[in-house]
Parts: C-alpha cells; sequence; structure tokens
C-alpha cells in the first residue's frame, strides 16, 4: 500500500523532517481536526485542501504514533503527500503541561469575565488552543 | 606639527572609539545571524501558504462572490508601507529605502496626478526623513529586533481594515530585502489588493492547478486563508528588514573598526617617529654640549 509523505511547517520552523532534511514519508494516516470536523487523511486521498481548527494532528505509522498540538492553519492534500500549514504547532513531548494549564485557566478567567466580544472571542480562542495542547500532552505520554 | 602629547591624546580617542565599533559590530553580527536564521525558516510555509492561495483563487470563478482583497480599485488614495530601522549606524540600507520610497511616491503621483499619497511608518528613521515627503498616516517605532508574526499583526489589521473600509485604495509596502550580508535592496510590494500568484514561474490557473476539493468550500477558506496571508506577508517583510538592518550595520561596523585600527596604526607611526627625533635632537644636544667642554 502506498504511504504519505508529511510536512508540518509553521512561519517559525518546520517540522518532521528527518536528519537529511528529507520529509517522512511512511506515514499510514493523518488525523486531524478540520472546521467541519474531525477528518483522517489516508493514502490516495484526492486533492484537498481546507481549514483547521485548532486541535490534535496524530500521524499514524507502523512505528507508531505521532501527536501534535496545532493551532489552527490549513491542510493540502495532493499525491500522497500532505502538507500542514500550523499558525503554531507543537510535539506533544515538548509541550509544557504546567504553562497550557495556566493559559487555560487564565482563559477561562477572561471569558467570564470579559466585557466586550472582541476580547472573550480571542480568549476563546485562546482557551481551544491550551486545551489542543494539553489534550495532546496527555495523548503523546501513551 | 603635533605635538607628542596631541598625537598620544587622539591616539587613545579613536582607541575609544574603535571599541565601541567593535562591540557593535560584535552585537549587529549575533542578531545577523539569528535574523537572517528567521528568514530561512519562514520561506517554506510562507511558499506553501502562497501556493494554496493561487490555487484557491484559480479555483473560484471571477463572477462567483469576489474577496473584497483581490478586487483591484482605482487607486486614487495609496498608502505605502515603509520599513526602516529605529537606530542609524546601519550603513546605506535605510536611507535607500527612504530614496526608493520618494521614487516610488513620485512615480504614483506622475501616473495619477490626483492621487492622494499617504505614509504609514515603522522605524524612526524613515518617519523622520519622510514626514516632509508625503502625511504621515501612523507610525510604528516598537517593532522588536527579533520581530514575531504577533508583533506584526497590529500593523496588519491596520492595513487590513484601512483597505476594507475605503480609506485606502491600494497599499504598498517599500522595505530592504534581504539579498545576502554585504547585498541588500530596497524592493517595492503590492500588499493590496492581492496581485495574481505566481507559481514556479508561471501564473496559477484552473488548468495547471491540481483539480482540489476544498473543506468546506473554496470561498471561505480563502476568506480564512487571506488574513493569515496578509499576516505572513508582513511578517516576512519585518524579517527581511530586521535581516538587512543587522547586516548592513555589522558591515558598517566593521569598515569603522578597521578604519580605525589603520588611523591608530598611522598615528603610532608618526608618534614614533616624533619621538625618535625628539630622543635624537636631544642627543645632538648633549653630545654638542660634551664635545664643547672636552675642548
Amino acid at each position: 500500500m502506498a504511504n504519505l509523505a508529511v510536512e508540518l511547517v509553521t512561519p517559525e520552523r518546520t517540522f518532521l523532517l528527518d536528519e537529511s532534511n528529507k520529509k517522512i514519508d511512511n506515514v499510514d494516516a493523518v488525523i486531524t481536526t478540520g472546521t467541519e470536523g474531525e477528518m483522517t487523511i489516508l493514502p490516495n486521498h484526492a486533492p484537498l485542501i481546507t481549514a483547521l481548527a485548532p486541535g490534535l494532528l496524530t500521524l499514524r505509522s507502523s512505528v507508531g504514533e505521532t501527536v501534535f498540538a496545532v493551532s489552527g492553519g490549513f491542510l493540502e492534500v495532493n499525491v500522497n503527500v500532505v502538507s500542514v500549514l500550523a499558525d503554531a504547532a507543537e510535539c506533544s513531548h515538548e509541550i509544557d503541561v504546567e504553562r497550557a494549564k495556566a493559559a487555560r485557566d487564565r482563559a477561562r478567567e477572561i471569558i467570564d469575565t470579559a466585557v466586550d466580544s472582541d476580547e472573550a472571542m480571542s480568549a476563546r480562542g485562546a482557551l481551544s488552543r491550551a486545551l489542543g495542547r494539553l489534550r495532546a500532552a496527555e495523548r503523546g505520554d501513551r | 606639527m603635533p605635538s607628542l602629547r596631541d598625537v598620544r591624546m587622539r591616539i587613545r580617542g579613536i582607541d575609544s572609539t574603535r571599541q565601541i565599533t567593535r562591540a557593535m559590530q560584535l552585537v549587529a553580527t549575533s542578531k545577523m545571524f539569528r535574523a537572517q536564521d528567521a528568514v530561512q525558516k519562514a520561506r517554506p510555509y510562507a511558499e506553501k501558504l502562497t501556493y494554496v492561495l493561487g490555487s484557491l483563487v484559480a479555483a473560484i470563478p471571477e463572477y462567483e462572490d469576489p474577496n473584497p482583497f483581490l478586487v483591484r480599485r482605482d487607486e486614487n488614495k495609496v498608502a505605502v508601507v515603509v520599513f526602516t530601522s529605529n537606530r542609524g549606524l546601519a550603513g546605506a540600507v535605510n536611507s535607500n529605502v527612504v530614496r526608493q520610497t520618494i521614487e516610488h511616491i513620485e512615480q504614483l503621483r506622475s501616473a495619477n496626478p490626483g492621487v492622494d499619497v499617504s505614509i504609514i511608518g515603522i522605524g524612526k528613521v524613515g518617519v523622520r526623513m519622510l514626514n516632509k515627503v508625503a502625511p504621515i498616516h501612523s507610525s510604528y517605532l516598537d517593532v522588536p529586533d527579533q520581530p514575531s508574526v504577533s508583533d506584526v499583526s497590529t500593523i496588519t489589521d491596520l492595513a487590513k481594515n484601512l483597505y476594507e473600509s475605503r480609506e485606502f485604495d491600494a497599499i504598498d509596502v517599500v522595505f530592504p530585502s534581504f539579498v545576502n550580508t554585504i547585498n541588500q535592496s530596497p524592493s517595492i510590494s503590492r500588499l493590496l489588493p492581492i496581485e495574481p500568484v505566481e507559481h514556479k514561474g508561471e501564473e496559477l490557473t484552473n488548468v495547471n492547478a491540481p483539480n482540489y476539493i476544498y473543506e468546506p468550500s473554496a470561498v471561505s477558506v480563502l476568506k480564512t486563508l487571506i488574513p493569515r496571508y496578509l499576516e505572513i506577508a508582513m511578517y516576512r517583510f519585518a524579517l527581511e528588514a530586521s535581516a538587512s538592518e543587522h547586516s548592513a550595520r555589522m558591515v558598517a561596523m566593521r569598515n569603522a573598526t578597521d578604519n580605525a585600527s589603520e588611523l591608530i596604526d598611522d598615528l603610532t607611526l608618526l608618534y614614533n617617529r616624533q619621538r625618535q627625533s625628539a630622543i635624537t635632537s636631544e642627543m645632538i644636544d648633549i653630545a654638542s654640549g660634551a664635545s664643547a667642554l672636552s675642548q
């Protein structure tokens, strides 16, 4: 069966490159959160472009699972190459759980006390990012 | 002929200047490496995003719900965003950008005599040098040395709002583009309206782009992508400006340090010569005195 090559790029850095700077290309499935809900990309998927909601990006391969927390962005599939353009991304084992928890609590507090809707909106975004990171950290530990 | 003491004072003065320029050179070098690194790292993301944008634009037929950011209007009011540094002593980087801006504004004015040009200045130097050329609409003086996406998002938001509210019909950016450490050339780029995207040298059309499925729809993906695209475009301008500034300052300070060393060498030579001639004439005095006594 064909495999998927995956690249995960953010404005600050590029993830998922092996030592010789080549894309990882032994992935069997990519599971991610689109704006319309969770979706799984399998090999030989039709060309696709979608917006991503903050959440998890899971790469499943014969070796195991790699989990990333992704804070929104875009995903492109073209001829078994999956490109994820994330606003920001973190690998599960890099996540600072304490910081994420603090961010979650802070965001909740702001949502409770916010007076104008802009403030609440941005806090809600921060909350979903923090929750995504916490979930990724949890999943990665297993 | 300066006295020995004068020469010694000058050497000391130049030496302390050299210490300062050398320190600035070292600081600029380390900042330069970080800034160049950031420019490199931002490239893959920006290229991919531009490609996705291009394929989206190509996929949406023009008659269908045109996105306001892609529509050209008559350019009666143009804003020029100018990236300069907050501090001087950075070679010709800032003055090149300023000169390019003035040329660009003149071109806009000669193409359309009724055009109303304003400047959005980033960096103190540009704001100071350009306020006689065109009115400064707003200025940002607190962009840090290592800008992040969120540092420039206020500028992006401003540009977006000004364009959307039709306060300006076009927004251009003048910035020092980073070619390499010794070469930074000022460039002009159109931020809004978004220009047709080129991919590998040719414009993307619905013929050569893969037949993508858009989830939930091309129009809505485009709507979320454009703000991101603008943010990244602005981020890249800021990164290039920062890399250019630090590279130019590094080179300028290295030249200054080299010059100071050369001056010190010359003055040291002069100092030693004068000291030697003073000693020689004293020796002659003593010798002639001694020979006069012995006679």
